[in-house]
């Protein structure tokens, strides 16, 4: 096992501390894990507001244990979102039982502070893909207001001490983790681009946390384990849209649940029942796709799994209100003139 | 009608300023429409990094004419806007321009407006576009650009992140939030819109720096003065140190319309400004802009409008 220790609140630094560690070069705050020690690449931004970012998408060949150190000089937070791929049904990975060591495929969002000491496990032969923020003690406060950041901290961190799982990875974290984990983010605007999409991470987890507490308490209260498993069969309904949508009968083999007993357990977890959320993660990513503006709206229908391009149309209004046409962005058709408006402009020389 | 005239570059002094013209109360930063003048509300909204936001849902029972005159501040203003008139017409599109440029808006009685104006000063925008890949291209943009007045469909994702805004939950508790992300994403979602059709027009345009000061020496010559007749394209071509057929498919290419009917274009919005200002008659008009008698400029108007002069010279009392 690896193990990387570090207590810095900028992300350039843990990319030179991995450098060093596995003795290599990394230009630009990028790094590519050469085929030695796994697959894929780490890269860190520096935003405005003190936000600092660190981006992954890898593979590693050995366990590797993060060890953050308490720092007692400086108050931030670390806000991580880790999405886990693992190939086979094996789960072979050690419960963590020592205190404040985290395992991220469990806690796939959790948010620490640098002032208690924290360990995040990183097993090995599994793809992960994150983001990870650090924010200033005073970005929640400048946000939200001092009031409702305390009380978000601190029934936050008590749920988290009697360690229960306060969040999990749903449709709306993976549309935008989507946007960010890539090799080169490319955008005539990257900086707002990525400060924007990580300022709504940190929107929905504050205002889920805060809608779910007092709206009386919706955690889920399943077995750590139960969770764990639907966790899996959240992850492999959604990762691929271009072929048929999984069976009620194979999912509930992968999660070792009954039918009955895994619908209504999902229900519970993700808030729709199992089909519903399959299709409105499906429409999701159409959407995102068009947004992107790379693809005609034949070529989407087609990546998410329909033949026929009226089908897709169809489902896809019943989910926006829209036509996919409606929302493709067509440079050339968005100009309009003074004459559909209710304004008039001249100017005097 | 409600006639306001501003040139304010604070929305703060703005939104005061409105108030007292409708003669409606401030609290909290919201102007709340009198049963007897209207519903909904007018919302100054101040944003932690410095933006200043106008936010409009509410219907008048008067028309409201908002005529921004000219200011020597550098500021931009983005405008999204959705208008539901009485006959149940919408009308919704998005607006960037400068404030050094005069314009109107026209809110007829009755309408269901939903409007969000940001306003954008230079030094912010400045801040904004540093170290971006579009820093170059989108600065020059809104330097050179004379007059700079973008117009786009309010398409489906300004919509939605209109409404996020405006149906912000009871609990007040996110709304600065949720607020402050909107507005950065629609802020966002603009200027890369804009980058990639600039790009775009780029692509296709080959022209120099001098050559595009040249030109738009052209247009400021073309525009001075509408009272006469416009210089013919020969003196033009003159002004700019080329020849006539090449002056010809530059000007089309950085304006997007032939020198005659952008003049047109020009004219024609500046008689809807005079006849919305009620300063002026139809016939004070056509003659103030170079027509020789009323009957050729009302077929102009049509032309540009599809309406008459006299349909907004004299105001419609229901």
């Amino acid at each position: 096992m690896i193990e990387i220790n570090f207590n810095n609140s900028d992300y350039s630094n843990l990319i030179q501390v991995l450098a060093r560690s596995f003795n290599l070069n990394a230009e630009k705050n990028f790094l590519r894990l050469p085929k030695s020690i796994g697959e894929g690449y780490a890269v860190s931004y520096s935003l405005p507001e003190g936000l600092s970012v660190f981006i992954s998408d890898t593979l590693l060949y050995e366990n590797l244990l993060f060890h953050r150190q308490a720092s007692t000089n400086q108050h931030y937070f670390i806000l991580q979102f880790n999405e886990s791929f693992t190939k086979g049904d094996a789960d072979q990975q050690p419960e963590a039982m020592e205190q404040h060591v985290y395992n991220i495929r469990r806690n796939a969002v959790l948010l620490t502070s640098s002032l208690m000491e924290a360990k995040f496990f990183i097993p090995k032969g599994v793809r992960i893909r994150s983001v990870r923020i650090i924010l200033g003690n005073d970005l929640l406060n400048s946000y939200t207001g001092r009031e409702m950041a305390d009380k978000f901290l601190s029934n936050y961190f008590a749920m988290l001490l009697k360690n229960r799982n306060p969040e999990i990875i749903g449709t709306d974290y993976r549309i935008l983790m989507d946007e960010l984990i890539k090799e080169k983010i490319d955008h005539p605007l990257r900086t707002k681009f990525i400060y924007n999409r990580i300022m709504l991470m940190i929107e929905k987890l504050v205002t889920g946390f805060i809608g779910k507490l007092e709206s009386n308490d919706q955690f889920i209260k399943l077995k750590d384990d139960e969770i764990n498993r639907l966790i899996k069969v959240e992850s492999l309904l959604v990762k691929d849209y271009s072929g048929t949508a999984p069976t009620i009968n194979a999912l509930s083999k992968i999660a070792a649940m009954s039918p009955t007993k895994l619908k209504r357990d999902f229900k519970a977890m993700y808030g729709l029942p199992i089909y519903e959320y399959y299709q409105k993660n499906r429409m999701t990513r159409a959407r995102s796709l068009l947004l992107e503006g790379k693809y005609a709206v034949k070529e989407v229908g087609i990546m998410v799994g329909y033949s026929n391009l009226g089908h897709f149309a169809g489902s896809f209004k019943k989910e926006f209100g829209l036509l996919p046409s409606e929302i493709v962005n067509d440079d050339h058709n968005t100009r309009i003139s003074e004459k559909d408006t209710h304004s008039v402009m001249w100017h005097d020389k | 009608m409600i006639k306001i005239e501003y040139n304010l570059t604070s929305y703060e002094d703005m939104f005061r300023y409105f108030a007292k013209c409708l003669k409606l109360k401030i609290t909290d930063n919201v102007v709340h429409f009198t049963p007897d003048k209207g519903n909904g509300f007018i919302k100054l909204i101040n944003l932690q990094n410095n933006l200043q936001v106008i936010a409009y849902d509410c219907v008048s029972y008067e028309s409201i004419l908002f005529h921004r005159k000219r200011s020597e501040k550098e500021f931009y203003v983005l405008r999204l806007d959705e208008a539901t008139e009485a006959t149940g017409v919408t009308k919704s599109s998005l607006f960037f321009g400068k404030t050094n440029q005069e314009w109107f808006y026209m809110l007829s009685a009755n309408t269901q407006l939903r409007q969000l104006n940001i306003l954008i000063s230079r030094k912010w925008l400045d801040e904004y576009f540093a170290n971006e890949d579009a820093e170059q291209i989108l600065t020059n943009y809104i330097t050179l650009k004379s007059p700079l007045a973008v117009y786009e469909i309010l398409d489906a994702e300004y919509r939605r992140l209109m409404n996020e805004m405006m149906s912000t939950p009871e609990e007040k508790q996110f709304e600065q939030m949720i607020l402050e992300n909107r507005i950065a994403l629609i802020i966002e979602r603009f200027f890369t819109k804009l980058f990639k059709s600039i790009e775009n027009e780029n692509s296709n345009l080959r022209i120099s720096s001098v050559e595009l000061k040249r030109v738009k020496d052209v247009e400021n010559e073309l525009l001075k003065d509408f009272s006469q007749q416009p210089p013919p394209i020969a003196q033009l071509a003159r002004v700019a140190a080329m020849s006539p057929s090449k002056l010809k498919m530059l000007f089309k290419e950085v304006f997007g319309l032939p020198v005659n009917q952008y003049y047109q274009r020009h004219r024609m919005n500046k008689a809807k400004a005079m006849l919305l200002s009620k300063k002026y008659t139809v016939r004070e008009t056509a003659n103030g802009l170079g027509f020789s008698n009323v009957s050729s400029f009302n077929k102009a108007y049509y032309k540009a409008f599809e309406q008459l002069p006299a349909d907004i010279a004299t105001p419609v009392y229901k």
